[in-house]
């Protein structure tokens, strides 16, 4: 698939639109190193790895707010229109979602400080295999998002609603272990609050990477496919992408 | 890195002499500048050069013309006036009108021509020979007595009294007057001038000795007239062997020894003395022996700058006014009586054997008539047929050649057009020849396509958006022709049709084929009655042995010129004036 | 099962097929050039000068108070098939126009038709400002008066001035209407050529270009002038700029060497164009 970014009359157009998108790409890619730094620092109680991930989050602000002024001069410059506008809009959009998830790990970092403040009493490490395994998870989502916007690929897009299921249930799973926790020890509720914190970042970190993917089929497809069901969406684009499948309605 | 280093020339390694050649050396090739600013000379160069040319083409093209209009004005310009001739003249009734009648026939038949004639002998009493007296009535042009019946017919109470009137004078006179017979010289005497008869000689014969040597100037003028070869060598003592008055010379005194002996291949001398006129037939340093022309006064000696020497420098066998006559003319010219006046008959009279009384006017008004119908019947047709062929004739094959074929037209020699009208108008369709409306017809076809391609020109500068606006609103296609396209193009079609009407004044050579080269007296009155045109009148003109006709040719052409001038003046104005901006 | 899908669908708006329909193989026009008040419907027009087929099997409706925009690169026709709805191509030497093209139900290549009042009801304004070299009012006057719309001066001068009204020129001209309309400013030599158009109260308005030799301030006030006069007329305009097809026109149409390659809804057509030709252009992308 060529890239989207490229073709125009005037290549220094060409040059900003890849700017931009390579822009978010880096921004993204920090923004999974901040999500793994956290998760790491919560899960192996490391506190410098916090610290360091309290302190990044400033750069991940700094280069959402350099993407945002890009954005803004290439729409004064450029009026970019059709699919160029689609990209350009899911890109501002996409760096607000990266933003966001920027925080949440830092949400977790603080967890990590906190929880290690209050010196556990061996329950944590019980809890944070679900940490693990739900940031397993919202990092690969957040991968496969990253990957989907940089080809503008619908099928990784895709991927990531499939897999954003998983997350949900895991959270849920994670919710009914760590209330027999509570019911056994009330003292560990605080605690446990904290990993309800971070799981729940974790979860909307993945919601991100959702949304991201979003945007993704926005700009391939010129459709707007917030707040729709997702599962006909899987089942319609599976079925527009690849023609030759034999027409399988939607449920 | 190009190597291509010039042998010889060291080359510089380092950057550190970086000066202009090397800064050059460096990417192997001169830079630009320097490239451009080598040529620059050569370009500027070419530029003068051809401004220079350009130049001088002008200057050589004004320089033509120039010349051209100083010919013209300078032969032309004396046409505008014509010299008239005083005459004491007696309205006797009994030539007249001896019965007393006043009737309008007998005023006008009355003999006039006798009243002038008096009149100018009872000016010059002197003159008693018949021959002389046929020269002196030479003097008026035969359209004196014209003046004269016109006088009476329009006042009769004049008959029986006497009137100083100016008459015509003839075109000989009046060449005269304008310096064209021949240049006179006056030199004032400087001694004591006394006349003495001379012995044996005839009556009127008479010797003029001066106390200086006035005289010496004739002698030394004729010996330069020989020097330049225009007369044969003297042959001292021996009268030319023929010649209008040949003297006998037999009782020639010792005195005159050396004496020159003037005939009519020779400048003429006059001596003017005391009221009269003697025409020197010999002459030595002191003295001149000569016939009176003009009766003297007194035979008393007349003192220094009371007497002058008249030179006529043109032989009296070269002109056609003899001494005889000139001195009369000086005579009346010293009288007062002769003058140049403006020639207003010039401009209201038609064409004349009588250089003195041609005019214009008939050519003028052939013109007027003749340009006027071509007008009336080119300008419609042509306007009318390019709009059709610009804005509606669909384009095919048929239309193609029809526009060859106007533009070939328009290249064709003029004086095919004269075939076609005296093959066509005259022959076949019988219309009278001579006259105006075939003159326009022939003129009409030969200025059509020149004002078809002018007009469809014209329409092509019309710019389309105006037509398409005219469209755009709904106007039909001859709505927006009319209301529209025609307006804008107008003043450019005005212009060719006036180009080509100058065009038409000027052309001389169709209408000699259909006979509007006859000698036409009357002014036309209407497009049927026989008319020449100015350029015809020209050639005319031009063809006429009289010198009298040299000048009204110069300016016939003068006048016309004017015309074209004005009429191309307009074209230009009616351009600046209804030119529209868009 | 299936009914709450189909809740699902109805509460959340969930795509169908037609949603995210795929590209189409190039062949005819890729959207619905059909409109629901359509005035003017052409179809299967096609246009050949000599032997060029400048326009191919084009089908459109202009609707009652839209403005349908044709975009496209130089040479696509977009121009020619302006000038077939009021027949300016008849001018034209060569030119032979197939298909159907109808005002109001009424055939307009028909023999019966005159061009003359068809002109009359789709008024044309042209690329250049292209006043009469008269005055401002002749220019304004010269429609109604040859299609005798007026009984009188009285009506003519009330009429005169309507137009310059509506075309936003009166307050500006309205002390020197004897003064030449060549004597305006570009922008305001526009409005007066548009004035004169709607002068003769024509029913659709064809714009070639109109804006291309104005500032954009002029272009400007033209393209609010064309937002206004929507309320009144059908409009349809030829125009270079994408961005001023954008803001004038609820409909674009996009041609391309002859093809009507893609019609839509403006927006849809600068959002998310379905044909890969208009992206392309609309884009940047072209040549």
């Amino acid at each position: 698939m060529p890239d989207i970014a490229k073709g125009h009359t005037v290549q220094r157009y060409d040059q900003e639109l890849s700017q931009v998108r390579d822009q978010v790409l880096a921004m993204g890619r920090r923004v999974v190193e901040q999500v793994n730094a956290a998760a790491g620092a919560l899960t192996e109680g490391e506190i410098a790895l916090a610290r360091q991930v309290v302190d990044r989050e400033r750069h991940v602000d700094r280069q959402e707010m350099a993407v945002d002024e890009a954005i803004f001069n290439l729409i004064a410059r450029r009026q970019p229109a059709a699919i160029d506008l689609r990209l350009v809009m899911a890109l501002s959009k996409c760096t607000g979602y990266l933003e966001q998830a920027g925080d949440k790990a830092e949400q977790i970092a603080w967890c990590a400080l906190r929880i290690k403040d209050r010196e556990a009493r061996g329950a944590v490490p019980r809890t944070l295999h679900h940490v693990r395994r739900l940031h397993r998870i919202a990092s690969r989502l957040l991968d496969l998002a990253l990957m989907a916007l940089a080809d503008i690929d619908v099928d990784r897009a895709l991927d990531v609603f499939r897999e954003e299921g998983e997350l949900e249930e895991e959270f849920d799973a994670a919710m009914r272990h760590l209330m027999t926790f509570v019911f056994e020890d009330a003292a560990l509720l605080g605690q446990v609050i904290d990993v309800v914190f971070a799981l729940r970042a974790l979860v909307t970190i993945g919601d991100k990477a959702s949304n991201m993917a979003e945007q993704v089929i926005f700009v391939a497809k010129g459709t707007d496919v917030r707040y729709r069901n997702k599962e006909i969406l899987i089942a319609t684009l599976s079925q527009a992408s690849s023609s030759s499948a034999p027409g399988g309605g939607p449920e | 890195m190009s190597n291509s280093v010039t042998p010889g020339v060291p080359v510089n390694p380092g950057p550190g002499g970086a000066t202009g050649p090397d800064r050059a050396g460096q990417d192997g090739r001169r830079p630009t500048i320097e490239i451009v600013n080598a040529s620059l000379g050569r370009r500027y160069r070419a530029e003068r050069r051809f401004r220079f040319i350009g130049m001088s083409a002008v200057v050589i093209g004004l320089a033509f013309v120039a010349i051209l209009f100083a010919d013209i004005i300078g032969k032309g310009h004396s046409a505008f006036q014509q010299t008239y001739i005083r005459l004491t003249v007696d309205f006797s009734a009994e030539v007249i009108d001896p019965e007393g009648t006043r009737d309008p026939a007998v005023l006008r038949d009355a003999n006039y021509l006798k009243l002038a004639r008096d009149a100018l002998a009872a000016r010059f009493p002197e003159v008693t020979r018949r021959a002389d007296k046929q020269a002196l009535y030479g003097l008026l042009s035969a359209g004196a007595p014209q003046q004269l019946r016109e006088r009476v017919l329009a006042d009769p109470g004049i008959i029986g009294t006497t009137q100083e009137i100016w008459l015509l004078a003839d075109d000989d006179a009046d060449m005269f007057m304008k310096g064209r017979s021949t240049p006179i010289a006056i030199q004032r005497g400087v001694g004591l001038a006394s006349l003495v008869p001379v012995e044996g000689g005839e009556d009127n014969q008479v010797q003029v000795l001066s106390t200086a040597n006035d005289f010496s100037t004739i002698l030394r003028d004729l010996a330069d007239y020989r020097e330049e070869g225009r007369a044969p060598a003297p042959n001292p003592g021996s009268a030319p062997e023929s010649g209008p008055s040949p003297q006998s010379v037999p009782t020639l005194e010792s005195d005159l020894a050396g004496q020159e002996v003037l005939g009519p291949d020779l400048p003429s001398h006059l001596v003017a003395i005391n009221g009269g006129l003697v025409k020197v037939e010999r002459a030595t340093p002191s003295a001149v022996i000569g016939t009176l022309l003009k009766p003297l006064t007194s035979n008393v000696d007349a003192p220094a700058e009371q007497w002058e020497i008249l030179r006529f420098a043109t032989p009296e066998n070269d002109r056609r006014l003899k001494d005889r006559v000139v001195a009369w003319l000086h005579d009346l010219g010293a009288a007062g009586d002769i003058e140049k006046r403006f020639n207003t008959g010039f401009f209201t009279q038609g064409a004349s054997r009588e250089p003195e009384l041609a005019g214009i006017a008939g050519a003028i008004m052939g013109s007027f008539y003749t340009l006027a119908l071509t007008l009336l019947l080119s300008f419609p047709v042509g306007v009318g047929a390019a709009l059709y062929l610009e804005e509606f004739a669909p384009r095919n094959w048929f239309t193609d050649l029809i526009e060859v074929n106007i533009n070939n037209l328009a290249a064709v020699p003029s004086i095919i057009f004269g075939l076609l009208g005296l093959a066509v108008f005259i022959n076949f369709f019988g219309i009278p020849r001579s006259t105006p409306l075939v003159g326009a017809l022939v003129l009409t076809f030969m200025t059509l396509p020149t004002i078809i391609i002018a007009s469809r020109s014209a329409l092509q500068s019309v710019p389309p958006s105006i037509r398409e606006a005219a469209l755009g609103v709904g106007a039909s296609p001859l709505q927006t022709q009319f209301h529209h396209v025609l307006p804008l193009a107008i003043p450019g079609m005005l212009t060719g049709a006036i180009l080509g009407m100058a065009r038409a004044l000027g052309e001389t050579a169709p209408l000699l084929m259909i006979g509007m080269v006859a000698f036409i007296v009357d002014t036309p009155s209407g497009f049927l009655s026989p008319a020449t045109v100015l350029p015809v009148q020209v050639y005319l003109w031009a063809d006429s042995p009289e010198v009298g006709f040299v000048e009204r040719t110069s300016a016939a052409i003068l006048v016309l010129l004017a015309f074209l001038a004005v009429m191309n003046l307009a074209a230009v104005l009616l351009r600046r004036k209804f030119e529209r901006r868009w | 099962m299936n009914a709450i899908a189909e809740d699902i669908t109805r509460m959340t708006g969930a795509m169908t097929a037609d949603d995210l329909a795929p590209l189409r193989d190039f062949s005819g026009t890729v959207g619905d050039f059909t409109s629901p008040k359509a005035r003017m419907i052409c179809r299967n027009v096609d246009v050949h000068y000599g032997d060029k087929h400048a326009i191919k099997n084009v089908s459109l409706d202009i609707g009652r108070n839209e403005v349908v925009a044709m975009i496209g690169p130089s040479g696509c026709g977009k121009s020619t098939f302006l000038r077939c709805l009021n027949r300016m191509n008849d001018t034209v030497p060569g030119c032979r126009v197939r298909g159907r093209i109808t005002l109001d139900g009424q055939d307009i290549y028909d023999k019966q038709q005159d061009v003359v009042p068809l002109r009359a009801q789709v008024g044309m304004v042209f690329q250049k400002p292209n006043p009469f070299p008269k005055s401002i009012y002749e220019n304004v006057a010269y429609g109604p008066r040859i299609h005798g719309l007026t009984n009188d001066k009285v009506e003519l001068d009330a009429l005169v001035e309507t137009s310059l009204r509506k075309a936003g020129l009166w307050d500006e001209v309205k002390d020197r209407l004897q003064q030449p309309g060549t004597g305006l400013s570009g922008g305001q030599q526009q409005r007066l050529c548009i004035a004169r158009t709607i002068a003769v109260s024509p029913e659709v308005i064809l714009m070639d270009e109109p804006c291309s030799a104005l500032d954009p301030i002029a272009t400007a006030r033209i393209e609010e002038l064309i937002d206004e006069l929507r309320e009144q007329y059908s409009i349809a305009i030829v125009t270079h700029s994408m961005q001023q097809a954008a803001r004038v026109s609820q409909r674009t149409a996009y041609f391309h060497l002859g093809d009507l390659v893609e019609v839509g809804e403006t927006s849809q057509i600068f959002t998310n164009p379905s044909h890969k030709l208009t992206e392309d252009y609309i884009t940047g992308r072209f040549g």
